[in-house]
């Protein structure tokens, strides 16, 4: 509506007023000067005119700038307008109030064609993060049970730009909370500020005016009492605000703490994997070894029969080649024999014969030599036989024990060797008992911190609850307080008495809301609360 | 063989964070997102050794979820656990009226949901 501009000097109002007392002044003035000029002339002699003119100047200075000053003051409104204007005041306070909390705290206006809510963003932001990182502490957990120290690397690796990432998401989390937690400050300040204006203002409406603007002091009272409910609704919110930030930044401090301790954990487990994978390729190396002896030895042991079958059938050759003389050695001395009795017998004729057998005697007595010899030759030659015959068995004999003293050798080899090969088994066995003891103690802490970061995940479901039960509470006041601006337009200050009791139903609702659900800041120090743990 | 947990929570994280608690613990994990969606898994024939069920959701909340369950047959003596933000007696009335064996309140660390879960469960 627009405001009904008046005459500049209109004698009803003030300036009118100011003017009329200004220009009476001059004329008194003058009219004195008038009759004071025989006493100024005795007092001030020639100086007279002087003094005259200069008193005259300064009051005429004196009432061009009271008329100014008049002219230039704000129009003059009556009590109506005065309550049209202070309406138009607050209605704009009011909006400006509802735009920025709407813009604190992320509300969705659809008018202005869709505001991203930030709250809701980082929300999002937040539970990708954790979805990502979920994935890689699943990925961490398979490199872990897969073994793989490249995986395993890899997966921490992974795990560090992650890290980094949730910080920065809580970070900004964190800032925007505290943007909202700020002007709200600010939007409480202004309304303190603006109901001190206004109470200011009520103070300078002149006392035989006060009974016109009665409507405007039930309207202020009315503004007050809104104010002061909505200035409860702020701070019950920029409490929750603080709860929230302390749980997020709690939240936030130990995701990051469990993360980092995570990583050195995994760390840790990669370099230990990789200096134990050294140490075992250096003790397979020597199994290794070991394995080859006792292959050598194997192989020999197999060819051992073989080579003493070889042995046993040569010397049984020669055997049978010995006892084949043996036949032949009979055989002579059976030559032997018969040509002995030849000979007595020929010897026994060549007597009868006498000196006609003399000479045959001869050759008797001769071969029957002959037969001896030979007799001793076969002798001689089966004494020899038996010999090599005693020799051959007696060296079988002695073949054999060697053998076998080999055997014993290259047994006892083979033991040293199998109790090295033991021994490397024993120390390889006690390495992997002591490896597999710290990979299991480190996946423990590993599971351990994985476990609590997942718990800790959690607040994020808390806090996104919180904001939404605040945002509704929000929201609700915010629709309040635009009603209360249009009922201010339309009715200029009437029938708006349920304003504050609603608005303090928000106040109320929301508290009592809140009040069934858990209080981290209150938590610690309230004994009243019910256990977190319950089981019935 | 590993028991099997339904969880229901609207809340992607909270399903998240603690299915893969429990799966790191050597427990086999459902999840639904709602109580219709968990109540139509239990009536498909899913028998759980176990329910954990958030209290505020959508469609179908925890506490009717609770009072549903309780009447399908075989489920009557099964540890049905809430995990909520709820925190009043009020509501642990209504949650042990219901039928359910305990209240948790969030956030229930790892270590403490599985000490918890073998008082419920023994053998687990």
């Amino acid at each position: 509506m627009a405001i009904k501009t008046k005459n500049i000097i209109d004698f009803k109002s003030e300036a009118g007023r100011i003017l009329l007392t200004s220009m009476g002044a001059l004329l008194l003035l003058m009219v004195s000067a008038v009759f004071l000029s025989s006493y100024l002339e005795t007092q001030l002699g020639s100086f007279k005119e002087v003094v005259f003119l200069g008193l005259a100047m300064v009051i005429a200075l004196g009432a061009q700038w009271f008329l100014l000053k008049t002219i230039q003051s704000p129009q003059v409104l009556s009590p109506e307008e005065r309550v049209h204007t202070t309406n138009e005041k607050l209605r704009h306070i009011l909006n400006s109030i509802t735009r920025q909390v709407e813009s604190a705290l992320g509300i969705k206006n659809t008018a202005v064609g869709g505001i991203e809510n930030p709250a809701d963003m980082l929300a999002a932001t937040l539970i990708q993060c954790v979805a990502i990182m979920s994935e890689q502490v699943q990925s961490l957990l398979s490199a872990l049970q897969m073994g793989s120290n490249e995986s395993l690397e890899e997966a921490r690796q992974s795990f560090i730009p992650l890290i980094d990432k949730t910080a920065e998401t809580i970070t900004q989390y964190l800032h925007v909370s505290q943007n909202i937690d700020n002007q709200l400050r600010e939007r409480i300040n202004e309304t303190q500020q603006l109901l001190l204006n206004l109470r200011r203002e009520l103070a300078t409406v002149p006392q035989n005016q006060q009974q016109d603007t009665s409507q405007l002091f039930a309207c202020i009272r009315q503004m007050g009492d809104v104010l002061e409910t909505h200035l409860l609704i702020d701070n019950v919110v920029k409490k929750q605000l603080e709860v929230v930030t302390h749980d997020t930044n709690d939240s936030a401090f130990t995701l990051i703490t469990l993360m980092r301790d995570l990583s050195d954990q995994a760390g840790n487990l990669v370099r230990y994997i990789t200096e134990t994978i050294s140490k075992i390729n250096a003790m397979e190396n020597g199994v290794d070894e070991s394995v080859g002896y006792i292959v050598r030895i194997g192989h020999f042991i197999q060819d051992i029969p073989e080579k003493i079958q070889r042995d046993i059938q040569a010397i049984q050759s020669a055997s049978g080649v010995i006892d084949s003389l043996s036949y032949l050695v009979d055989s002579i001395k059976e030559i032997s024999f018969q040509t002995d009795i030849l000979a007595v017998n020929a010897a026994i004729q060549a007597a009868h014969a006498g000196d006609a057998g003399l000479g045959f005697k001869i050759v008797a007595d001769e071969v029957r030599k002959l037969a001896v010899n030979s007799n001793k030759a076969a002798e001689m030659i089966e004494a020899g036989l038996d010999t090599a015959r005693h020799t051959i068995h007696e060296g079988l004999k002695f073949k054999f024990l060697e053998e076998v003293m080999q055997q014993m050798n290259e047994a006892a080899q083979m033991m040293d060797s199998v109790k090295k090969l033991q021994e490397g088994h024993e120390d390889m066995r006690q390495y992997y008992k002591t490896l597999f003891t710290v990979i299991n103690q480190s996946n423990m802490k590993l599971a351990q911190d994985i476990s609590e970061i997942l718990g800790s995940i959690q607040y994020q479901d808390i806090v996104r609850q919180r904001i939404e039960r605040m945002q509704a509470a929000m929201q609700r006041r915010n629709e309040l307080l635009q009603e209360f601006a249009i009922q201010l337009d339309v009715t200029s200050g009437n029938n708006m008495d349920d304003f504050a009791t609603a608005l303090n139903a928000v106040l109320n609702g929301y508290l009592e809301e809140e009040s069934y659900h858990g209080n981290s800041l209150n938590s610690s120090d309230d004994g009243d609360q019910p256990p977190k743990f319950e089981l019935f | 063989m590993a028991k099997t947990i339904l969880l229901v929570d609207d809340s992607v994280t909270m399903l998240m964070s603690v299915k893969n608690n429990l799966e790191i613990a050597g427990f086999k994990v459902e999840t639904a997102e709602d109580g219709v969606k968990a109540l139509a898994k239990l009536t498909a024939g899913l028998k759980p050794d176990l329910i954990i069920t958030d209290i505020n959701m959508p469609n179908m909340g925890g506490i009717e979820l609770i009072k549903k369950a309780r009447v399908l047959p075989g489920f009557r003596f099964m540890p049905i656990l809430t995990l909520t933000t709820e925190a009043s007696q009020g509501k642990r009335d209504e949650g042990k009226a219901a039928g359910a064996t305990g209240w948790l309140v969030k956030p229930v660390g790892g270590a403490d949901l599985l000490k918890i879960i073998k008082q419920v469960l023994p053998g687990a």
